[in-house]
């Protein structure tokens, strides 16, 4: 039972920390400021839900996981308002998004 | 919902918080933090800041379940947007447009609009409570059709518990 829950913690927070990779290097290869929004929205859901999961799984249930799981609802909230007030401002400062136009010329 | 259980969910939620954020069990510390809650809750109620909008517990038991579907949306969409991180041309082609919600409450569309930034791949941009109406950014074709199938939208109209769905 031990091991199984390690080898779960451990492969949870590989993955996390694939999400996380994948993020940063998604915020430099994208072309625009909203593409990048959404390289750097995989790092915050994806990416840090996964890894506080692990850390839950690795310590079991007592009052640190309670207080991870409030660290894990804190970001979720944060990050989408943050994210939604960055959008916004972008289009309020006339900041057009990047469109690329299909062939069909929509 | 009922004031007094309002008042009591208020009081235990306030409660768990300190117990939580401190960890110890000493007399004077469960004391203090007791007492404080108290203060808080009662000064709540005077402001009558305290209703069914700012402590949702009517909906808790079917939030969770919204939570779930949720995570599993958010974890599939981010492999979809990795895979098209790690493309090697990169070939995205992003989407600008509105789409209109059916949701009857501020809450439900704050909800709505929260779950599409939370989703990777899409973004709400500009929000109009009046017209129901949000301003979406959408990383690909294939997430704004996800989009525009209308599930989360009715997924969250069950959540608020609107009968006509």
């Amino acid at each position: 039972m031990d091991i199984v829950s390690s080898y779960v913690s451990n492969l949870m927070l590989i993955v996390g920390s694939l999400f996380l990779l994948i993020g940063a290097i998604g915020l430099i290869r994208m072309p625009d400021v909203f593409t990048r929004m959404h390289a750097a929205s995989i790092m915050e859901t994806a990416g840090a839900s996964l890894i506080i999961i692990g850390l839950i799984i690795n310590t079991g249930f007592t009052v640190v996981s309670l207080k991870l799981i409030i660290i894990m609802l804190a970001i979720f909230y944060i990050s989408s308002v943050a994210t939604h007030a960055l959008a916004r401002a972008c289009i309020h400062d006339n900041l057009k998004p990047n469109v690329i136009k299909k062939e069909s010329g929509q | 919902m009922n004031k007094y259980i309002l008042f009591l969910a208020q009081f235990f939620i306030l409660f768990l918080f300190w117990y939580l954020l401190s960890g110890k069990n000493i007399a004077l510390l469960l004391l203090l933090g007791v007492i404080i809650s108290m203060l808080i809750t009662t000064y709540q109620q005077k402001l009558k800041i305290l209703d069914d909008e700012s402590l949702p517990i009517a909906i808790l038991p079917r939030a969770i379940i919204y939570w779930i579907w949720l995570y599993k949306e958010i974890l599939l969409s981010s492999i979809f947007v990795s895979k098209l991180i790690l493309k090697f041309p990169l070939n995205v082609s992003p989407k600008y447009f509105k789409i209109k919600s059916n949701q009857k409450t501020a809450m439900g569309f704050n909800i709505y609009a929260n779950s599409i930034t939370m989703t990777p791949g899409t973004i709400s941009v500009v929000t109009n409570n009046a017209e129901k109406e949000i301003q979406i950014h959408a990383i690909s074709e294939e997430t704004k059709l996800g989009l525009e199938s209308g599930v989360m939208d009715t997924k969250i109209k069950k959540l608020m518990g609107d009968k006509d769905v």
